[in-house]
């Protein structure tokens, strides 16, 4: 029972410190625009390549709606729930927390639990806002079942999976930073598209599912349809014409369906029960890897977002009692006659050396060769695409660390707060530019400079907006991904695909943009 | 030297409103802010230190609005907030140098003035350890050296002492009163004796409001006279303490000792006692209504 009232209380007030972050309305309402895209038919499900689409019935807008809600509950609830540990830390209850009796597992299903709710929460509101429109639009009250239905089959046990999986990655050591970010990303691509190419041991949307289901349905009224490309499903500017439609009266819940589906929920229960094996239970003393000076294995474990005393890139933490007193000191302190005016050079290779003096060795050797092998090898674009990814734990810090260091009151009231911000970016773009230079000034990727100064205004406006490196990373980890992997022009960045005028230009604004809104945007007390 | 404060108040967004009406007036020396906790000392320091601006009200500094013109502030201001931190992976030279580099010092400059000052906070020895591995207090003393290393004009410390030991709490203090012989120095704390022997003015806030502007011979003169010491039986403690403002409590073989501010003997065998500002600190705050916020 008093396990029971733990976990309850562990629950309740983590998810009332996430409801009460002002910045959620702003993801709330990117949801209910999601719900309006979705009965707009901008984001939409087509069978073999835009040939195909079902019928507009409730049992096909509803599974839509839930596809694009576990879509983002995937890729962008991941980043919105990690961090609740390390938000105990910069809060400074984990002492509390660590020194009452409630036991681990307690705690991280309490996490859990309402991590959950609040993907549940976000995924319910572009719910509510699609039979909100239905309404406005007089089309009366859209049946519940068919709406509900794939809501609890397919968003719920997503939304169970992701805050579990963001618990274990923020427990494990060296994935709760921005590389445990960048492997979630990757890990997530392939868990989503798995089940639709083949099989997967585990489906975490149901998407394979729903494509079988669909297939049937389909093959039953187009039986000479060619399955070969089968499902397209993504947001649209214009949506599709003239597609063949078939009636697909959503997926059979059969019990073999249900237990699956359970199995994920009770799976991922477990999961963030099994978090607790490598849960530190907030330790102060520093991690084993930093104890027997090899560094942390990672660029960054939980780098941007752990307190001080646990981090594990201090090299010689030493307890007070082994530091010497000095004996005798003077108390007087005669006037300073030096001229003081703003010295750009100096803040720049202050605020260089404290972002780089933050990065391990084994990130520091990383890019070395990465430089190295570039001014070898200037033409490859894939170690292009690998060197845009390198400095993203340092990009993702940019006007982060003073707000997870508490420096921000002393940066605040320097005289140069906003030549601070713009050191901050230089040093995002000179790493940038470096990583780049030997694909950019010997190969055929001068397009790249473009990116060099776009990335960092982007890291540091989304780390002073948001105060976590986690806007940054799924939205660079996006642009990434689409922009530069995939190697669509559209959006390259990086000079990997020869990105038309527009996508430069775009990009040069944005970055002016976004740099001159972070300088000139006032402090927040 | 002088920084004014006139009529500031500040309202938070949820409606709390953490400092109304204050009008101050601060010249060269050291004046304590006294008050409770909540008594919106920090809300004042931040206001002063241009990390937030007042609802109402205008703040200046050698005629300077500083509301419209933080730089103005900034350049001879040393801050010391109640609530910082500092960059773990970087040694105590180091984050003073990136700080001094903020305020525009050169670097020659900047790392004679850290050297002194990592001598005069007593982290000389340590200076080549990285921060993450310091105790609350050398944290405390780099936050110090931080407000110190432009030499400021104005200096204003939000509870200074805190996470000191008692050696460098007296260190700490002589400081102060040394710098405070042709600077502004504004120390905010609830501790009593870190401004006894100090400060040349206080200023005592509570809700809000300034609720006293004095010497601290002044406010001890206040109480002259109504400062009273007899012993109680235990059973009798409650009631005295809810009666009397009550600044100290020595147990004894028949009882407790009671050192409490009170207009009038307030028992046969209470005797007259020396007061101490404590006796004023606490006779003020118990007279001054508290209305609900």
């Amino acid at each position: 029972m008093m396990a029971l009232r733990a976990w309850f209380h562990t629950a309740a007030a983590d998810l009332r410190a996430r409801l009460r972050d002002p910045r959620l309305l702003m993801v709330v309402a990117a949801c209910i625009y999601l719900g309006h895209l979705v009965l707009t038919g901008r984001i939409e499900l087509t069978l073999v390549g835009r040939t195909y689409r079902g019928v507009e019935n409730a049992a096909w807008m509803g599974t839509i709606l839930s596809l694009t809600a576990a879509f983002v509950l995937v890729f962008f609830g991941f980043y919105l729930v990690r961090g609740a540990l390390a938000r105990d830390r910069q809060v400074r209850t984990a002492p509390l927390v660590a020194s009452s009796p409630v036991r681990s597992v307690t705690f991280l299903l309490g996490k859990w639990a309402s991590g959950t709710l609040f993907l549940l929460l976000l995924a319910g509101s572009m719910v509510l806002s699609l039979a909100v429109l239905f309404v406005l639009r007089g089309n009366g009250l859209p049946a519940p079942a068919p709406l509900l239905t794939p809501f609890l089959l397919f968003v719920v046990p997503t939304a169970t999976a992701v805050a579990a999986l963001a618990l274990v990655f923020e427990c494990l050591p060296g994935l709760g930073g921005t590389v445990g970010g960048i492997l979630y990303f990757m890990g997530a691509v392939a868990a989503v598209t798995a089940p639709v190419l083949g099989s997967a041991p585990v489906d975490l949307l149901g998407m394979g599912t729903i494509h079988d289901s669909m297939t049937q349905a389909l093959l039953e009224q187009y039986p000479e349809a060619d399955l070969k490309t089968m499902f397209s499903f993504g947001y649209y500017r214009d949506p599709a014409e003239q597609l063949k439609t078939f009636r697909w009266d959503g997926v059979a819940l059969t019990a073999d369906l249900a237990a699956r589906r359970a199995g994920l929920v009770l799976g991922s229960a477990v999961l963030a029960a099994g978090a607790a094996l490598p849960f530190g239970r907030f330790d102060p003393s520093p991690a084993w890897w930093v104890q027997m000076g090899a560094g942390p294995p990672t660029s960054d474990s939980d780098a941007s977002e752990a307190s001080a005393e646990t981090r594990p890139s201090v090299p010689a933490a030493s307890p007070e009692s082994s530091i010497p007193e000095s004996s005798s000191r003077s108390a007087s302190l005669s006037r300073l006659s030096a001229a003081r005016s703003l010295r750009p050079i100096r803040l720049f290779l202050a605020e260089g050396r404290r972002a780089l003096r933050q990065r391990s060795w084994t990130w520091q050797l990383g890019a070395l060769v990465l430089i190295g092998v570039g001014l070898w090898w200037p033409s490859s674009t894939g170690l292009l695409v690998v060197a845009w990814l390198w400095p993203m734990p340092l990009w993702s810090d940019l006007g982060v660390r003073e707000t997870v260091c508490r420096v921000a009151p002393l940066v605040a009231t320097s005289v140069y707060p906003r030549a601070q911000r713009m050191a901050a970016w230089a040093v995002g773009a000179t790493v940038a530019f470096t990583l780049v230079a030997g694909p950019l000034l010997l190969g055929s990727h001068d397009r790249a400079l473009v990116g060099v100064l776009f990335v960092p205004a982007l890291g540091l406006a989304a780390g002073r907006f948001s105060g976590t490196p986690r806007l940054f990373e799924v939205v660079y980890l996006v642009l990434w991904y689409v922009g530069l992997a995939n190697q669509t022009a559209a959006l390259d960045f990086g000079g990997v695909a020869q990105a038309p005028p527009a996508t430069l230009v775009g990009y040069g604004l944005a970055a002016a943009g976004l740099l001159a809104g972070t300088v000139l945007w006032p402090h927040r007390s | 030297m002088e920084l004014h404060i006139d009529n500031v108040s500040k309202t938070y967004g949820d409606g709390t409103r953490a400092v109304r009406d204050v009008s101050l007036t601060v010249s060269e020396g050291l004046i304590g802010l006294l008050g409770p906790n909540g008594a919106g000392k920090s809300t004042l320091m931040q206001l002063i230190a241009t990390l937030t601006k007042p609802t109402a009200g205008t703040l200046r500094w050698n005629k300077t609005d500083i509301v419209d013109h933080p730089a103005a502030m900034r350049r001879v201001l040393g801050y010391l907030p109640q609530d910082f931190g500092v960059y773990p992976e970087l040694t105590a030279p180091e984050f003073l140098d990136y700080m001094a580099a903020l305020k525009g010092l050169p670097g020659d400059a900047a790392g004679a003035r850290i050297d002194t000052l990592l001598d005069i906070v007593g982290l000389e020895d340590v200076r080549d350890r990285v921060l993450g591995g310091f105790s609350g207090g050398m944290q405390q003393r780099v936050g110090i050296a931080c407000a110190l290393l432009n030499d400021p004009d104005l200096l204003v410390a939000d509870e200074p002492t805190v996470g000191l030991d008692p050696e460098e709490r007296v260190r700490f203090r002589t400081l102060l009163t040394d710098l405070a012989e042709d600077r502004v120095v504004l120390l905010s704390t609830h501790i009593v004796s870190d401004v006894e022997a100090t400060a040349t003015r206080l200023a005592i806030m509570n809700d809000g409001r300034l609720t006293a502007t004095s010497s601290p011979k002044t406010l001890i003169d206040q109480v002259r006279d109504c400062v009273w010491e007899w012993v109680v039986p235990r059973s009798e403690l409650g009631t005295v303490r809810d009666r009397y403002p009550v600044t100290k409590l020595t147990h004894e073989s028949d009882g407790v000792r009671v050192h409490a501010v009170a207009d009038q003997q307030p028992a046969t065998n209470a005797s007259p006692a020396p007061p101490t500002l404590e006796d004023a600190y606490l006779s003020l705050l118990s007279d001054t209504s508290t209305p609900p916020r």
